[in-house]
């Protein structure tokens, strides 16, 4: 019979989950270790959990491979190990699972973010960020502001100004 | 309690937000900033103040933005046409250049276009900028593109083909003075900035007056010169000082090397070759590229090389149909060169130097041509390349 974790949401919510599941997140990993099998998670709320253990308990079946060791994002992003810059998940299907997992709205991306990085899911964290990233790529400012609700906080002298600065690079379109 | 798909039902939606001032903000925003090529920023830059700092702030931190966009201007022709390519998002953008060129009245002397090696320090980037020259007048492009220009005063000399460099704050302009109008087909001129003027300053050494071609790099102290072809006669010049140092015939640690070329940066000299495989004269195949550090006083080559271009690569320098080559491109900016044949422009090769003097590594990349240029244009291309950054669109400053 596979191990179980008892993992503890903010709001008091109990979740149990076959370890393999659980030690996608390094943090849990490192806990377990020192022989505790009940973990507290109080910056996390239980609808984020179960969000979060559903990711969790799709990779582990793909994940034969122990965890690279990870980093934060931005971390990740300055280390000068090669040129090529993100770390595509390789299995097509996995991947079309992934994609719809991210159909979500931006607060609730923001909360599993959060939360990967809290429990140290690197996987979980890029595909967030790659995800949000894609909702600005391609978008003018109007849309991008209206995309994540921003509000404009540039005086029209200002944003004329922006514009000029940038209208080399449009000469094209 | 079963995990399942309950949860997404309620949230398929992507798009108005209602909770949202703590969204995409602090860490998060800047981590997804990071993820953003920067020309697609430029949007992003706009959209409010706080997004306009994570850009500028992500501007400034990862490695890849520091490699420099390489620019081909392809003009004469009908259609005179730049391609940029920008290594971040890996896209070329071209853009149609403007008639009229860069002098305004042309009193219809030809004008010769091309690049010259700009040093890095005090704000700037170092890479290649772009001149052009008609009879003894000289103007410097203001932007990456050459879409705009800055003239400068009249030369003292009518020149044609000179070498040209940006030292520090000061101009060089070295040789190519015309035999028939000019004393001295040698001389140099120095321009300082501001409202000085040119001055004339020692002619360049003799050694160069029959060189077809010579290659120039710039410090922020010198302009290091070295003819591409055998014997690779090279000297220096101090625009401060005013005077040429030394000069000699590079001794490459390579005997097969065929043509070289210069350049200058993150405080050293580097000398690019290309090597042949003994095919004869008239048909060989570079066989290597490397690159080499070359002492900044001496003039002498280092034994050991800093670099070498992998073999597919070079492979990939010429076409089966042996259009060859005559000559090795070769730009430089940081820590990052672009090196290619100028003759086949179905690859360019980007190289990541790595920190550190000797031992260090490098990384190579193919970069494809634009898709919308040739592998071998009829007009003459000029190459260039330069940093762009989030915060300032027009690299080369003066």
């Amino acid at each position: 019979m596979a191990k179980m974790i008892k993992l503890v949401s903010g709001d008091g919510a109990e979740f149990e989950v076959e370890e393999e599941v659980a030690f996608q997140s390094k943090i849990i990993k490192d806990i377990v270790a020192d022989a505790d099998d009940v973990i507290p998670l109080p910056t996390v709320s239980s609808k984020v959990l179960i969000q979060v253990i559903e990711y969790c308990r799709k990779h582990a079946a793909v994940n034969s491979f122990p965890l690279s060791p990870s980093s934060s994002a931005a971390a990740a992003a300055s280390s000068s190990s090669s040129i090529s810059y993100s770390k595509p998940v390789s299995d097509p299907a996995l991947r079309a699972w992934d994609n719809e997992f991210v159909k979500l709205n931006n607060s609730s991306l923001f909360d599993i973010v959060i939360a990967a990085n809290y429990l140290d899911i690197e996987e979980l964290v890029d595909l967030v960020l790659e995800t949000v990233a894609d909702r600005i790529k391609g978008k003018q400012a109007q849309e991008i502001r209206r995309q994540f609700n921003i509000e404009n906080d540039f005086t029209p002298e200002e944003e004329e100004a922006l514009r000029r600065e940038n209208s080399w690079a449009f000469q094209n379109n | 309690m079963d995990p399942k798909t309950a949860w997404h039902g309620a949230e398929e939606e992507q798009g108005i937000e209602e909770n949202t001032d703590r969204v995409l903000h602090g860490d998060v925003l800047d981590a997804v900033v990071a993820r953003v090529s920067a020309l697609d920023l430029l949007p992003a830059s706009c959209v409010s103040k706080q997004w306009r700092a994570a850009v500028l702030a992500a501007a400034r931190q990862s490695p890849r933005r520091g490699a420099p966009w390489l620019v081909l201007r392809v003009h004469g022709g009908r259609k005179p046409v730049v391609h940029a390519f920008n290594p971040i998002s890996r896209n070329w953008r071209s853009v149609a250049l403007p008639f009229g060129g860069p002098f305004a009245g042309r009193d219809g002397s030809a004008v010769h276009v091309s690049n010259f090696p700009c040093s890095a320090g005090g704000g700037s980037t170092g890479g290649a900028g772009i001149y052009a020259l008609s009879s003894t007048r000289m103007a410097l492009a203001a932007d990456l593109f050459g879409t705009t220009w800055r003239e400068l005063e009249p030369l003292r000399s009518w020149r044609t083909d000179p070498v040209v460099a940006l030292v520090g704050r000061r101009l060089v302009v070295a040789g190519g003075a015309s035999e028939l109008l000019e004393d001295d087909p040698a001389s140099v001129e120095v321009w300082e900035g501001g409202s000085g003027g040119w001055a004339l300053s020692d002619p360049m050494p003799a050694a160069f007056q029959w060189s077809p071609a010579i290659s120039a790099a710039a410090s922020e102290r010198r302009l290091y010169a070295v003819e591409k072809q055998p014997p690779f006669s090279a000297s220096w010049f101090d625009p401060e000082a005013k005077r040429w140092g030394p000069t000699s015939r590079l001794q490459i640690p390579d005997p097969t090397v065929r043509y070289v070329s210069v350049a200058f940066a993150c405080g050293r000299l580097l000398l690019a070759t290309v090597s042949d495989d003994g095919g004869g004269r008239l048909d060989w195949r570079p066989q290597a590229v490397r690159l080499w550090a070359v002492d900044q006083e001496t003039l002498e080559v280092e034994a050991e090389q800093v670099a070498q271009m992998p073999p597919e690569m070079v492979a990939a320098l010429v076409d089966e149909g042996g259009c060859g080559m005559r000559s090795l491109g070769f730009l430089l900016s940081e820590r990052f060169a672009y090196l290619y044949n100028p003759l086949f422009m179905k690859f360019f090769f980007l190289c990541e130097l790595d920190e550190g003097g000797g031992g260090g590594g490098s990384r190579w990349e193919a970069v494809p041509r634009s898709p919308s240029a040739d592998d071998r244009p009829m007009q003459s291309v000029l190459f260039s390349c330069s940093q762009v950054n989030a915060d300032d669109s027009r690299p080369t400053k003066f």
